[in-house]
């Protein structure tokens, strides 16, 4: 595929995705007509006779022409929620209501037969993780197809003929060709459009989307809930999943939160997001609100480093090529420059594939670049020995997006941090463990961590521990690589705090990678927004956000999710 | 399979939280609000309900036995290699006597009370025989195992991580190695160093180089492009602390479970060498040279052959299933 057909699609997506944030296409919610499509009563599911429940009590009905938002963050519920309502909540789970009614059909105990006209016919399911969930040795067009083939009578020719424009429907280029590429040919928002267009392939009455933007870019996720709000009709409804409230309070009429298993506040969008009152969504909100800033031209705190200090990082002239299966050579940075001040913070910003994550492997000395020099406090990479850099990478530690995989397996929490203090010099005994209790409390956790395995803590406690780790041989410069991409919204707030917070204390430089440009702003001096492996526009974080000159920031800077409705009033 | 409730039928104990709330519930501490903007009803449930995420670590697990795990096969298979090791250790406790012991007035004895597995041309107790055998037979197959297991990790690591060329030389010889069956390459060594306990353990080993070795190289790919290999060289590690600490580890674990299941299938090579009498040479107790001397009297005292037999398939048997079963615990679980 061309990259440039690639980005006048984007462009002209996150146009609409532009208009659908401004002009807001929510239809008037009028009274609604008839009773509701699906009624929930009093549910309630455990996996096990002995397990604990992990839903109770829950109740929503939703009418036809409506959207509803489950919210809430991960291991809430939501998900099983929503997949009892296709009657796959799990193999051992135990389901329970008072009322669970899809379009008057009562669904308890429905036979498994009966459930299988409702899924991808009446009801269409949108997961997650669109790779995953499409068969990787089929085509894209026999995967939609097979739901038409189920649901319809109508013969192979018409299917294909379908199939065409159910993508174009969902605003996949061209159609035809695309039905007879397989998944992995197709970047991510492409994949999640023909996951979607599998979805509605039969009209079905409710649509039910699992998180359905959360694995994509800022960019890409404004245009797949712009499609998602092009889909609704009077005459179907919609149910939208997410740990983050900027995602759906453009999509949903009525939103329940839900925690640990119960709805804690179930009502309309804007009165919810307006005037919360439970203490969690509370927080969510507030959480939202931090992650996702959109103040633009609010200068975000005063700069604490001196403009003539000597750099910590100064990259010059940066090209890497990788050569591709097809023997091609595909230059994935070139000509990348910048220089980072002591203290101070540049983020990196850019969609996946645009070279940020490969400059800061080149700037940590994890790849070596083709052409161009890095100088960390003054000396090159490329000139020390091997001793020399091994000793120099104290002062330039990393923090990766997905924490767990960036711990042996094997290894304690103690061992962990064992392992990176070791390296500063610390003698074993008690100087190692008081300063790994001394780590942990920087990061704000304690001494009870210490004989747990990264894979019993939660995502914001392991992204926790890799910070205290990074910390371990006190750096002067961290580089951070998405990381709070992988987490909950209200987790990432957390991090964000603690990092900002961190820097501050310590003095840190650091470089900042991220695909959110909201996420960039709340932390960042000075931005550089990267596109295809170059540099498109870089400055004073308050100048881009007040005028950014290049329209692919433009673009960027539309996509950050804007939550609707809520008032300045809440603070936590 | 989804297991749903009968209409009106009973709602699984405990799965009616205390703290349900409906339209209908009103609170003292938080006063119920509604906003009821086009027919949606609105709720909030008590803010002492559910609380605010702290940063409190989760009770750990306790781990239970449950009889629904219970698997008879896996109790016999332990019972077993039990049986073997103790066999192999002190075989004086399991049986008296001396399995070299011959008495030609004894020979050819049908499975009595006296010689409950009959005795064989010799006239020796084949019970005896078959328990002073299993130190033979284990020692073979576990030797032969941890030979294989440190060549082909060697291999594979010498490939995996060292330079490209290295690799494609250690991995083109391996593709050679691997052209041919195990038991070929097994007789082929032994026809150039002779016959011999050593020799047929080295030669087993051998013959099983290439499949750890692909395997080790795998997983050291695998492992060092891992981002907690990665963390550690940021952290200024040197390249042979990372390999020690972090890649030998983790890459070695799943040859190691390959290697466990692969003891079995030693044990019975082992056995093949002795049955064409290139292992070892009588008259030690061998269950192989066993069932090999048994084939001449087939007819006349088949369990000269049916014993032996019968011991080497349930050692084999035994010893995979617990492989199998170390294998299926190490699976989806990192810890």
């Amino acid at each position: 595929m061309s990259s440039d057909a690639f980005s006048t699609l984007e462009a002209e997506a996150a146009e609409v995705a532009r208009l659908a944030a401004k002009t807001s296409p929510r239809p008037k919610l009028t009274a609604p007509k008839g009773p509701p499509l699906v009624e929930v009563e009093n549910l309630s599911v455990q996996f096990g006779s002995k397990g604990p429940p992990v839903l109770r009590g829950i109740s929503f009905k939703i009418h036809r022409g409506e959207c509803l938002a489950l919210i809430g963050e991960s291991g809430s519920g939501k998900s099983v929620t929503a997949r009892t309502l296709i009657g796959l909540a799990g193999a051992n789970a135990l389901v329970g209501a008072d009322r669970l009614s899809f379009g008057g059909t009562d669904l308890r105990g429905l036979p498994e037969r009966r459930w299988r006209d409702l899924r991808g016919g009446k009801i269409g399911f949108v997961m997650q993780d669109a790779l995953g969930s499409l068969d990787p040795l089929r085509t894209v067009g026999a995967e939609i197809a097979e739901s038409l083939r189920l649901h319809t009578p109508l013969n192979r020719e018409q299917r294909a003929a379908r199939v065409v424009d159910l993508l174009r429907s969902v605003g996949v280029p061209e159609p035809e060709i695309r039905a007879r590429q397989h998944p992995h040919q197709l970047s991510g928002g492409m994949r999640q459009r023909a996951l979607i267009a599998s979805a509605i392939a039969c009209a079905p009455e409710l649509l039910i989307a699992d998180e359905p933007t959360t694995a994509l870019d800022a960019a890409v996720q404004a245009q797949v809930l712009a499609l998602l709000a092009s889909l609704r009709t009077p005459d179907n409804a919609m149910i939208i999943v997410s740990h983050d409230f900027s995602v759906v309070s453009h999509l949903a009429d009525t939103v329940a939160v839900m925690h640990n298993g119960l709805i804690v506040e179930y009502g309309h969008i804007e009165s919810v997001l307006r005037d919360p009152q439970h203490p969690y969504t509370r927080s969510l909100i507030a959480a939202v609100k931090t992650v996702h800033t959109h103040s633009r031209g609010k200068a975000p705190r005063a700069a604490s480093f001196s403009k003539t200090a000597v750099p910590v990082v100064e990259v010059e002239g940066l090209v890497k090529a990788f050569t591709g299966p097809d023997g091609k050579k595909r230059t994935v940075v070139s000509n990348v420059s910048f220089v980072l001040r002591p203290g101070e913070t540049i983020g990196i910003v850019g969609e996946s594939g645009c070279g940020k994550t490969t400059t800061a492997r080149i700037v940590l000395a994890l790849e070596p670049a083709d052409a161009g020099t890095v100088r960390l406090q003054g000396r090159d990479w490329s000139a020390m020995s091997s001793t020399e850099r091994r000793a120099a990478r104290q002062r330039i530690q990393v923090i990766f997006q997905d924490p767990l995989a960036s711990f042996d397996p094997r290894y304690t929490v103690e061992r962990v941090l064992a392992e990176a203090i070791e390296i500063s010099g610390v003698p074993p005994g008690e100087a190692r463990h008081r300063r790994a209790v001394e780590l942990l409390e920087l990061v704000r956790l304690d001494a009870s961590y210490l004989p747990r395995r990264p894979l019993e803590l939660s995502g914001g406690q392991r992204q926790r521990l890799a910070i205290a780790r990074a910390l371990a041989p006190k750096p002067d410069v961290l580089v951070c690589d998405e990381p709070i991409s992988a987490l909950d919204v209200s987790i990432q707030a957390q991090i964000l705090g603690l990092l900002a917070d961190l820097k501050q204390r310590l003095g840190l430089a650091c470089l900042f990678i991220s695909h959110d440009l909201g996420v960039i702003q709340r932390i960042s001096d000075r931005v550089i927004v990267m596109k295809d492996g170059v540099i498109v526009e870089t400055g004073e974080a308050a100048s881009i956000f007040a005028s950014p000159r290049h329209p692919y920031t433009q673009t960027l800077l539309a996509a950050i999710p804007v939550l609707e409705f809520a008032s300045n009033a809440i603070d936590i | 399979m989804l297991t749903t409730t009968l209409p009106n039928g009973p709602v699984p104990p405990g799965s009616h939280g205390p703290t349900v709330s409906g339209p209908a519930r009103t609170d003292e501490s938080t006063p119920f609000r509604t906003h009821p903007p086009a027919g949606a009803t609105r709720f909030t449930l008590t803010q002492a309900a559910v609380a605010v995420p702290t940063a409190a670590p989760a009770p750990a697990v306790k781990r239970r036995f449950h009889w629904r795990s219970f698997r008879p096969g896996l109790l016999l298979a332990s019972l077993f290699v039990i049986l073997l090791i103790v066999a192999a250790t002190v075989p004086g406790w399991l049986v008296p006597g001396d399995p070299l012991q011959s008495n030609a007035r004894q020979a050819f004895r049908e499975p009595s009370l006296s010689h409950i597995f009959g005795t064989d041309e010799n006239g020796r107790d084949v019970f005896v025989r078959i328990v002073y055998g299993a130190r033979t037979s284990l020692f073979v197959g576990i030797s032969a195992s941890v030979v294989s297991l440190v060549m082909g990790v060697t291999v594979g690591l010498l490939a995996g991580l060292g330079h490209r060329y290295l690799d494609s030389t250690l991995m083109r010889g391996v593709d050679v190695l691997l052209a041919f069956p195990d038991i070929l390459l097994a007789l082929l060594i032994i026809t150039f160093w002779g016959p011999g306990v050593i020799n047929a353990l080295v030669a087993i080993g051998v013959a099983s180089i290439p499949r750890y070795a692909r395997l080790a190289r795998a997983q050291a790919h695998l492992v060092s492009r891992s981002s907690y290999v990665e963390a550690a060289t940021a952290l200024g590690q040197s390249r042979f602390t990372i390999i020690v600490r972090h890649i030998l580890p983790n890459a070695i674990k799943p040859v190691l479970v390959l290697a466990l299941i692969g003891i079995g299938g030693k044990i019975s090579q082992g056995a093949g060498l002795s049955f064409l009498g290139l292992g070892i040479p009588p008259p030690t107790p061998e269950w192989g040279a066993m069932l090999s001397t048994g084939r001449e009297y087939l007819i006349n005292a088949p369990w000269l052959t049916i014993i032996p037999g019968l011991a080497l398939t349930f050692t084999v048997l035994s010893v995979s299933t617990l492989g199998r079963e170390v294998m299926r615990r190490s699976e989806g679980k990192s810890a």
